[in-house]
């Protein structure tokens, strides 16, 4: 979509061959997730970092909502060109942008930077949903 | 041995050779005389830049081992589309040329930041590294993996695709995503140690 892998390639041929290797490899992601976050679910749901990720993750399925509805719609215009239209570009920038993100905050979530126990600031207790005199889980 | 005895699998052979004795050495008592002496290697580590940064901050830690999971990934897209369409299950309909080497040229980047990021992160916490096997059996695979992409999967796509035995190409290709996934496991288990 940003033209700079297989730009030969008919976008929407490339977007229709990797939909479904990218929903095996999201439901592999989703089901582990679940089941680290059963693990630790107290520490996990107190985490910035997971609270930052899971808003990602809701942006990333807007974002490639939007993005797919659009594509669909406006694909035969440009599919064979080396570089789709802005906001379809735009879309995909969002996109490696967030999961990059997800990426980072998730090894993040391991890190007690901002964990309750601590002395935090007002702000991050509030983010973090901390409550007072709160021992580690 | 001269090649020609091997004929046109000389480098396979050799490759499959060194990964062998690679792997002889590290699992017997032979390994012990060159483990100690790299011991002053790990300490070294430790005290170059890299490692004071590392051990300091922990924050700039956490994020070179970010963008060392990104590489990671980026890797792993590359293999599980570049075997996938050997494989015959990504991509079909896309020519194995194309997708091989648009992969390929993604795949070097991935492994340079995968290798710069890991050399940070080494310095960082050398001596822990050192003494856990786990960390051994990671450089082994990762070594047999570039080793393998490079003198055996490589050169053998170079050929035309259509004049390979296709059981040899899925091969290589089921080989090659188990040889990555073994570094990505390894890796993690990296942080589950010590």
């Amino acid at each position: 979509m940003l033209g700079y892998a297989f730009p030969d390639v008919p976008a929407s041929k490339i977007a229709d061959r990797l939909n479904i290797p990218m929903l095996i490899g999201f439901t592999v992601m989703f089901v582990t997730g679940i089941l680290l976050f059963y693990a630790v679910p107290v520490r996990s749901a107190q985490s910035v970092w997971f609270r930052i990720k899971m808003i990602l993750l809701v942006a990333c399925a807007i974002n490639a909502y939007l993005f797919h509805k659009r594509m669909n719609e406006s694909v035969s215009s440009w599919d064979n060109e080396a570089r789709a239209p802005k906001r379809i570009r735009t879309g995909a920038m969002l996109s490696l942008v967030f999961w990059t993100i997800v990426v980072i905050c998730g090894r993040f979530i391991a890190y007690d930077w901002f964990d309750c126990d601590y002395d935090q600031s007002a702000f991050i207790d509030f983010v973090a949903g901390c409550i007072d005199g709160q021992a580690r889980f | 041995m001269p090649p020609a005895i091997l004929g046109p699998y000389t480098r396979t052979i050799l490759t499959a050779a060194i990964i062998a004795a690679a792997l002889g050495f590290s699992f017997t008592y032979a390994r012990l005389s060159v483990y100690t002496e790299l011991m002053p290697f790990f300490e070294w580590m430790e005290t170059t830049w890299f490692g004071y940064v590392g051990k300091t901050w922990g924050a700039a830690f956490a994020t070179i081992q970010a963008g060392h999971l990104i590489g990671l990934a980026v890797l792993g897209g590359c293999v599980i589309v570049s075997d996938g369409r050997l494989l015959g299950v990504l991509l079909t309909d896309v020519p194995h040329r194309k997708v091989i080497d648009r992969a390929d040229r993604v795949f070097f980047w991935a492994l340079i930041t995968l290798l710069a990021t890991g050399v940070f992160m080494a310095c960082g916490v050398a001596m822990k590294i050192y003494y856990l096997p786990v960390y051994w059996y990671k450089m082994l695979a990762l070594g047999a993996g570039i080793l393998f992409h490079y003198y055996v999967r490589r050169p053998l796509v170079a050929h035309e695709i259509e004049s390979i035995n296709p059981i040899i190409l899925k091969m290589t290709a089921i080989a090659s995503i188990l040889v990555w996934f073994l570094v990505a496991a390894t890796g993690r288990w990296i942080g589950f140690s010590g």
